[in-house]
């Protein structure tokens, strides 16, 4: 009884209706607050003294920058729980994270990139936290090109399990990598045990956009777990009855 | 808090001297959160439709 709920999200029908449910409220919950975050963080956060209106790229590369690392890690809970309990579900979560995940450590360089000009008088530089999230998206990439590579799905999970767990090493060095090397880039702007060095005008509107951009993380996976279901289970009846009904 | 903090529309959209590094990492941004939706959307509709391709030819039963 106490893991009836475990299981039920391994029953793909049941995952792919909760899921439509969750996924509707999950849009436009994130829509809202990744408006009024954006909205609060470019036009009426205070302009910092140091870097000027440049700043106002944090409230777009901070929150997809830890979702770049969160939905790694969120990949690699999916990847145990493929490899220890053999859920499909947990295979078919994988392998939407993995391209979702890369678009946004892609969209995290990039918006770095773009800060860094300004800030640091180059778009790049081999520093160490830049370098390790640079292997993220290469290890992302790795994950998607390994399952394509492979024809059979059950084949392709597993061997892609393996790899993700294994990559999981780079989360922690991404992390320190600004205390363990000398780097440009800054410190973490947000941190749960410390109070925060900007001032709440800065860093309210920037835990608004965090916030939001989680949701519309969980939103797009759910999105893309429900399209890929479709596809694996197109011989189940309950496939059937769902074109039916469309 | 909650105080504008450009004199004018054109002042917040120069955000001077930096908006031509700001406006497109926000237009970047919210294309791909955008397409990254619409891929989902077209994704789940092709999958229905192959779906209700194979039924009618007759490929796929009921289980």
């Amino acid at each position: 009884m106490r893991w009836r709920w475990f299981h039920q999200w391994g029953s793909p029908r049941w995952f792919y209706e909760r899921a439509g449910r969750w996924q509707l409220v999950f849009g436009w919950v994130s829509l809202g607050l990744i408006a009024v975050g954006t909205i609060w963080g470019l036009g009426f956060a205070p302009v910092d003294y140091q870097q000027g209106n440049s700043y106002r790229i944090i409230y777009l590369h901070v929150p997809v920058a830890f979702l770049a690392q969160a939905m790694y890690a969120a990949m690699a809970v999916s990847a145990l729980v493929l490899l220890v309990w053999k859920m499909k579900i947990a295979d078919i979560a994988m392998q939407s994270i993995a391209v979702i995940g890369f678009t946004f450590t892609a969209l995290a360089l990039g918006s770095g990139a773009v800060w860094g000009k300004p800030t640091w008088g180059t778009y790049w530089v081999w520093d160490a936290r830049l370098t390790s999230m640079l292997i993220l998206a290469f290890l992302y990439l790795a994950l998607i090109g390994l399952r394509a590579s492979i024809r059979d799905p059950d084949q392709a999970g597993k061997v892609c399990g393996i790899l993700v767990l294994v990559g999981v090493v780079n989360l922690p060095i991404i992390k320190y990598s600004v205390e363990w090397w000398n780097t440009l880039h800054q410190p973490a702007s947000l941190k749960l045990t410390e109070k925060p060095t900007m001032p709440a005008s800065m860093w309210i509107p920037l835990l608004v956009n965090i916030l939001g951009y989680y949701i519309v993380a969980a939103y797009l996976v759910l999105g893309s777990m429900r399209a890929i279901l479709v596809e694996r289970e197109r011989r189940s009846s309950w496939v059937k009855e769902l074109v039916d009904r469309v | 808090m909650f105080e504008f903090q450009f004199e004018s529309l054109t002042a917040f959209l120069e955000m001077a001297p930096h908006g031509s590094y700001v406006w497109p990492v926000y237009i970047l941004g919210l294309g791909v959160l955008g397409g990254l939706t619409w891929v989902n959307v077209a994704q789940h509709r092709r999958g229905l439709r192959s779906v209700k391709r194979h039924i009618e030819r007759g490929e796929i039963h009921e289980s």
